[in-house]
């Protein structure tokens, strides 16, 4: 569905238009802080908005904030940073939509949070083909507890 | 500082976007944890939400620490998105979004979404009617037009500029 890059240049277009009085926020394709600063130098846009990149990526948005702020990367998130926080999200996907969907609809992002770690095939497999909380946690904890036999190889 | 009438964003907010199925509580609490400064809801139907559906208004379940949070709907209906919004304003969100961007044919076929990039003229009458029908700021995400002439594409994105308080454009033309 999406072909090609999105076009930035109507955007700017658009919010430099002399009669157009509101704020207007840029969307699409924007996937890290360096991408987000030069958009917004260059298309002058007030802000953007943030879709696939930040799913299971949530530290987009604080790695944005504080490239603007510092001109510098902040530190991606660790191996175990990214378990609690697929943790949290697992939980609190089960508080709002009970055990069952809960626990199925949280398979989509296991790969997101755990994009980028070498070997990690194995893992991914059991997390998303297991239905028992028990089961799912327990690799967690694991994947937590033994962070440096996970390597991170971008970021 | 970037506003949307009385709501302080920042000097250069970052939104995170409304995703189908993606885009619920659980995740929009991480992405408020890790900074996002105005968020979407998943976007609803209309027509769903006026006929009670529970799909539907499950998704209008947002939380005081979400603020400021934004109620996505679509429609082509102008008097189901007018009760549409009025429902919405009832859960009080920050501000109510339409979407005129979706390219999805379940959506498209029915003159929603991105569909109704195709008539200008209505969906600034519709805007402008949820605008008079509601209290709450009102922003639109749309894409800049339906196909790659360029020349309508702009013209969508100015219409539309009289009535908003705030726009979101998506920056792709429907493929
Ligand atoms: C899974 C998914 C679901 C989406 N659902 C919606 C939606 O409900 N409403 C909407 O306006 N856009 C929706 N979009 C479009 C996004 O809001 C965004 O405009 C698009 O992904 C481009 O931004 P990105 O390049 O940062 O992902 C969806 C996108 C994805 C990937
Ligand atoms: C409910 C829904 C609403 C969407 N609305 C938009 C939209 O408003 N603007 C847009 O650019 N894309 C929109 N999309 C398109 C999604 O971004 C697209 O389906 C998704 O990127 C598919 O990506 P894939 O090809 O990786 O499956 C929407 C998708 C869904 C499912």
């Amino acid at each position: 569905m999406y072909k090609g890059e999105a076009d930035w240049s109507l955007i700017a277009e658009v919010k430099n238009n002399p009669r157009m009085r509101i704020p207007v926020f840029g969307n699409g394709d924007i996937d890290s802080p360096e991408k987000a600063v030069e958009y917004k130098n260059r298309y002058g846009v007030d802000g953007v908005m943030i879709g696939r990149a930040s799913i299971g990526y949530p530290w987009i948005f604080r790695e944005i904030k504080h490239y603007i702020k510092t001109g510098t990367q902040l530190e991606g998130p660790t191996v175990a940073e990214r378990v609690i926080a697929c943790r949290e999200h697992l939980l609190m996907s089960i508080k709002w939509k009970g055990p069952k969907l809960g626990i199925t609809e949280m398979k989509r992002h296991y790969t997101n949070y755990f994009k980028g770690i070498s070997h990690f095939k194995d893992y991914r497999t059991k997390l998303v083909t297991t239905s028992e909380l028990d089961e799912v946690l327990e690799i967690l904890n694991y994947i937590e507890a033994h962070q440096e036999e996970f390597i991170l190889v971008n970021n | 500082m970037v506003k949307i009438r009385n709501i302080e964003l920042g000097e250069f907010p970052l939104l995170l976007a409304p995703m189908e199925d993606v885009s619920d509580p659980p995740f929009r609490a991480l992405c408020k944890q890790y900074g996002a400064d105005l968020m979407y809801t998943e976007f609803i139907s209309s027509e769903g939400l006026i006929r009670d559906a529970a799909k539907s208004r499950q998704k209008l379940d947002i939380f005081e620490y979400e603020r400021p949070i934004g109620i996505q709907i679509f429609g082509s209906e102008t008097e189901s998105m007018v009760q549409s919004a009025q429902i919405i304003e009832a859960v009080n969100p920050d501000l109510i979004d339409i979407n005129y961007g979706c390219p999805v044919k379940k959506v498209t076929c029915k003159g929603a979404g991105a569909g109704l990039l195709q008539d200008i003229p209505k969906m600034v009458r519709l805007t402008a009617e949820i605008v008079k029908a509601t209290s709450l700021p009102v922003t639109v995400k749309t894409r800049l037009g339906w196909d790659d002439d360029t020349k309508k594409r702009r013209r969508s994105s100015r219409a539309l500029a009289r009535y908003r308080d705030r726009s979101h454009l998506d920056s792709r033309s429907h493929p």
